[in-house]
């Protein structure tokens, strides 16, 4: 269970202030795909930064599992990220110099795993996506929504509690990106792993099993318009 | 335009100052050292040619001797001739001022009358006449001093000075001081005059004469006047004008200031590859701003100027920089330059820079140089950024495509032209070509350097998995995909250690090679010479000494050797008389063919000559040939018995029998040194005691063992090789310079990448180990390369540019250490390098680097 309590993280860009995430609070279960809608700039990216520990809130506090992550020192903080989240983003989620295969199994080879378990793990997530047979190509060889997909199963190599999903779909076209997201709903399902969705697209968002709202950093909850 | 380039270069050097000012400091360093050892040889030559120049004064013709001079009744010959309007006898000696100071002075002999024709000396608050001035001199022990000698070690008129002249010890009053004008600027200043009379006695060459200076009467042509002359007097004297000895001195030391001037040339190379990387950093940075101006209407040539501005900006500062650091640096290269002249050829003091506008103006125009060629690439590859990039901020990344194969087929030709080069022959004794080698070398490894990179990168790959983890394999990965930027980086170190490495290896094996010569050569026990030696002195030993040495006890045998500096078909030689018999026995020489006991037999019993590899280069004659000497017998032909070895001398050296030499020359009992050959258990101190016991008191000499000889040898050796490591040291160091600057562009390249790392959780030492090993890998490839080409240009330098410059067989060894010290340097440097970009690595924070479009 996630559980963010009055969260905010404010920027300051010269003389001027922006907060990004006003004082967001929130509840989700474990197992629920959310999706958190809103415009560009309202502040998604900032606040799947502060869940995804990516980065520190000035203001609150952000409870996973029953542990206050914005409380963590750095190291445990690193520790966290490549162990309990996974992540997709919008641009550049792979490394270019290492193959499908490589980047999926990148989290778990980061922290020394043995290669045959990490061999097993990675074609169990590469069929799922359908890209077993791509596995030895290079991020520049595929298309983008192969990207997308070869991201989506990095996310989850690692058995982690939560994937967090930044704009997944904001780089491709329609077919493609909802190709994306049906992978994406089938997966949450089958891992019962807990996924949030961070989109400006209303498509997108309708995979999800729960809609919230963001405008100007701050969260009004479900469902309120579309 | 200018607006423009104010706007995008100035602003982003701003905000780069770091990495400028490392850039800057690079191409700096590089003129720095090419101004630097440009002005400092061409001061010291210069500071040579002003004593000769103003030395020889108004004398149109010189007549000189060989070895000890020639017989005063030459100048009443030559004086009594109707075309010579005037002339001047001179002694003329380099001795040592050893009380109060230590410090080599010029000391003339002249005659106080008919000198002022020739010489204006100026004196010290003397309201006498000039000439009345210089009739002191006549007083007996009566000396003149420049007042800047006389100032810097406070003496004053009537303070005594002590000099040593070979092995006496002379005393003399100061009488006189002169100021420093005409004549007296000769050495900077180290300038003593005496009177003729004086000097021939206290030296003991009464009767004797160096030079006599001639002005002529007029409408004669000095060269008939010349050629009258020559017939006139006996054989081994010449008749020359002043000008041919300043011809010879530049002839002496040319080939030294070209080896430097290669030298320093290289750090201005390792500068190319700076502003390169310097110009990619800034183009990549602001590829965006380009692709937008573009968009604007901006031209591709306005784009590429907007470039090749910033690395010419770049070019002018490091220029303006560097030729002031060069010529400070120029004030330190010129004392140890001097001191290497003074200890190789003939004695030099240089305290004054001569700042030439052509080597300034060429040290700037190089700087530009290697802007441009450096910052040419990079900004082509802007001029070539498409409007429509504006649009792809991000997703579209901009490959770099490298032709490899046409590189590498660059590179090879290079190195086929190299080698055309390096079977060339020189070109006035000068390996010219051969230097045209050398950088064709070093310009061919680094066009195959990309090729090779992957090569090696690939070799190294799975070791590197193997022990590293997935840093290692991402670090090797990461380079082999950057080769457009990090193969820049590589050369450029590449460069630096192939000099490191080949110059070593040259210096080692001719070191190597002296040292085992030494051995070979120096068997006598004790050798006995004149305490106060110098280049170009005509000293010897006190002959009472040598008489008295031969009834030392446990003496086995003695070999007398005089050293007679010559010319020999215009080629300085020195030829050396010895008591062969003793020397074929006792010891040996190092021959090219034929065994030392044989050939000396041939020389003593059927006055044959053996002549030195450099002399039997320059005078293209072999075993069996004829060696034309004058003598004062005439010109007289030798047999050639052998070639033989040597590295004492750049001149060639002939080696004759005791007996030959008297059948020609009148024999004078002066010897320049004593080999004294002991029996075996002889204490060599108490021997040595001995012979102090019997020196007069104005006698001072040194006894050297042959183990302190050998060690000497080897000690003027390094010495000579001092400024070359200094050369080399600031090549390498501008070298890491383009290494930190190749991996901070690399690490910002990669933000991105690093930004997904430690969000799927890379730590932040994960991160800077990839970091670390990326440069520690950049060091080795380098290095592999470096060794390589290191070897191939060592061959280079020992077969062709040494030998055609200087004529020494150099026995090539390879010393296995120098591989080892060389890349611990390298790990070492290129590891510290990494230290900073690893940091700039992990200094973003994640979300930051997110967010990046
Ligand atoms: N590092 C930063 N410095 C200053 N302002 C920032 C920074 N990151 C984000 N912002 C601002 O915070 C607001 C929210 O940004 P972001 O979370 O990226 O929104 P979204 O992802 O919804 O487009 C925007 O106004 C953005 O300009
Ligand atoms: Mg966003």
């Amino acid at each position: 269970m996630i559980k963010l309590d009055s969260v905010t993280k404010t920027y300051t860009l010269g003389q001027q202030r922006i907060v990004a995430v006003n004082d967001v609070s929130l509840t989700i279960e474990a197992g629920e795909f959310v999706a958190i809608m809103g415009k560009s700039g309202c502040g998604k990216t900032t606040l799947l930064g502060l869940i995804g520990g990516l980065d520190r809130p000035d203001r609150g506090h952000i409870w996973v599992d029953g542990e206050d992550i914005t409380q963590l020192p750095d190291l445990k903080l690193t520790r966290y990220r490549r162990d309990q989240v996974g992540i997709v983003f919008q641009f550049f989620n792979l490394i270019p110099i290492l193959t499908v295969s490589e980047n999926v199994a990148l989290p778990y080879t980061l922290q020394g795993r043995p290669e045959r378990e990490v061999e097993a793990r990675v074609q169990e997530l590469l069929e799922d996506v359908d890209l077993w047979e791509r596995r030895h190509h290079y991020p520049h060889e595929i298309s983008g929504g192969e990207m997308q997909r070869v991201a989506i199963a990095r996310a989850l190599v690692n058995r982690p509690t939560l994937v967090l999903a930044d704009e997944p779909t904001g780089n491709l076209d329609s077919h493609t990106g909802s190709q994306v997201m049906e992978v994406m709903a089938e997966l949450s399902q089958r891992h019962a792993t807990t996924f949030v969705l961070m989109t400006h697209s209303s498509e997108a968002a309708s995979y999800a099993s729960r809609k919230m709202l963001m405008r100007d950093g701050s969260l009004s909850s479900e469902e309120e318009s579309t | 335009m200018l607006k423009l380039w104010r706007w995008f270069c100035l602003r982003h050097l701003r905000s780069y100052k770091g990495r400028a000012l490392l850039c800057l400091l690079g191409v700096a360093l590089g003129v720095a050292v090419f101004v630097g050892i440009k002005t400092a040889a061409s001061s010291a030559l210069i500071s040579f040619q002003d004593t000769v120049t103003s030395l020889s004064g108004k004398a149109q013709l010189q007549v000189v001797g060989q070895g000890n001079g020639f017989s005063e009744e030459i100048y009443t010959k030559v004086s009594s001739l109707e075309e010579v309007h005037a002339a001047t006898p001179v002694l003329e000696f380099n001795v040592i001022a050893t009380s109060p100071v230590d410090e080599p002075l010029l000391m003339l002999g002249i005659d106080v009358f008919s000198d002022q024709e020739f010489r204006q000396y100026h004196f010290v608050a003397s309201k006498d006449k000039d000439g009345a001035v210089l009739s002191f001199l006549t007083e007996p022990g009566a000396i003149a001093l420049t007042e800047k000698f006389a100032e810097r070690h406070g003496l004053t008129v009537g303070d005594r000075l002590e000099i040593l002249s070979a092995s006496r010890r002379l005393s003399f009053t100061l009488r006189a001081l002169l100021e420093l004008k005409g004549p007296a600027r000769a050495l900077e200043g180290n300038l003593a005059l005496v009177d003729i009379a004086t000097a021939q006695e206290a030296f003991e060459q009464v009767g004797r004469l160096h030079r006599i200076d001639l002005t002529l009467a007029e409408n004669v042509s000095p060269e008939e006047v010349r050629k009258k002359l020559e017939n006139l007097l006996p054989p081994d004297v010449t008749v020359e004008p002043p000008q041919k000895r300043l011809g010879r001195i530049t002839e002496m030391i040319k080939a030294y200031r070209l080896n430097l001037l290669a030298l320093s040339l290289i750090a201005l190379f390792v500068g190319i590859f700076l502003i390169y990387n310097a110009v990619a950093f800034a183009v990549h940075k602001r590829r965006y701003e380009i692709a937008m101006l573009r968009v604007l209407g901006t031209q591709k040539w306005q784009i590429l100027g907007l470039f090749l501005g910033e690395a010419l900006l770049v070019g002018l500062l490091g220029a303006l920089i560097g030729v002031g650091l060069g010529l400070l640096m120029a004030k330190i290269a010129l004392r140890a330059m001097a001191e290497t002249i003074s200890e190789l050829y003939l004695l030099v003091r240089a305290d004054t820079l001569s700042f030439s506008p052509l080597v300034i103006f060429l040290g700037a125009g190089a700087a530009l140089g290697v802007a441009l060629l450096g910052g040419l690439f990079p900004s082509l590859e802007a001029s070539r950024t498409l409007p429509r990039e504006a649009l792809y901020r991000t997703a579209l990344e901009r490959r770099l495509k490298m032709n490899i194969g046409r590189i590498t087929l660059v590179g090879a030709l290079l190195l086929g032209a190299a080698y055309l080069f390096s079977q060339m022959q020189p070109v006035k004794g000068l390996p010219l070509f051969g230097f045209v080698a050398a950088f064709l070398i070093l310009a061919g490894f680094s066009f195959l350097t990309p090729a090779s990179v992957l090569l090696v990168n690939r070799a190294l790959a799975p070791g590197l998995a193997g022990i590293f983890k997935i840093e290692g394999k991402m670090a090797s990965r990461y380079l082999g995909r950057s080769l457009n930027r990090s193969a820049v980086a590589i050369a450029s170190l590449m460069t630096a250690l192939a000099m490191l490495i080949s110059i070593s290896i040259m210096i080692l094996s001719f070191r190597q090679t002296v040292k085992v010569w030494t051995e070979q050569i120096i068997s006598a026990d004790l050798f006995i010479s004149p305490a106060g030696r110098l280049t170009g002195q005509r000293g010897s030993l006190p002959p009472a000494l040598v008489e008295s040495l031969a009834k030392i006890p446990g003496l086995v045998a003695m070999e007398r050797l005089t050293e007679i500096p010559m010319r020999i078909n215009e080629v300085p030689a020195l030829l050396f008389v010895t008591d062969l018999e003793v020397k074929g026995k006792l010891s040996r020489i190092m021959l090219r063919r034929g065994s030392s006991e044989d050939i000396l037999r041939r020389c003593r019993e059927q006055g044959q000559v053996t002549i030195s590899e450099v002399l039997s280069n320059r005078l293209k004659l072999a075993e069996g040939d004829h060696l034309q000497m004058v003598t004062p017998e005439g010109m007289q032909s030798f047999d050639i018995a052998g070639v033989f070895y040597d590295y004492r001398t750049e001149g060639g050296m002939v080696i004759m029998d005791r007996s030959t030499y008297a059948k020609y020359w009148p024999e004078e009992g002066r010897y320049s040194s004593v080999a004294l050959y002991l029996k075996p258990g002889s204490s060599l101190d108490e021997t040595r005691s001995l012979i102090r016991g019997r020196l007069k008191r104005s006698e001072e000499v040194f006894i050297t063992s042959n183990k302190e000889l050998r060690r000497e040898i080897l000690r003027i050796f390094d010495q000579t090789f001092s400024i070359t490591y200094a050369l080399q040291i600031i090549a390498i160091v501008v070298a890491i310079f383009g290494i930190v600057n190749t991996l901070v562009l690399l690490v910002m390249e990669r933000e991105r990448d690093i930004g997904v790392l430690k969000a799927v959780g890379a730590t932040n030492r994960q991160v800077q180990r990839m970091t670390l090993l990326e440069a520690g890998l950049m060091g080795l490839i380098s290095f592999v390369l470096g060794a390589v080409n290191g070897i191939l240009l060592s061959l280079l330098l020992i077969f062709v540019i040494n030998k055609q410059s200087f004529g020494w067989t150099i026995q090539f060894s390879v010393p296995g250490a120098i591989f080892g010290k060389t890349l611990i340097l390298v790990l070492a440097c290129a590891l510290i390098a990494g230290i900073f970009p690893a940091r700039a690595a992990i200094s973003k924070e994640v979300s930051e680097v997110m967010r990046l479009e």
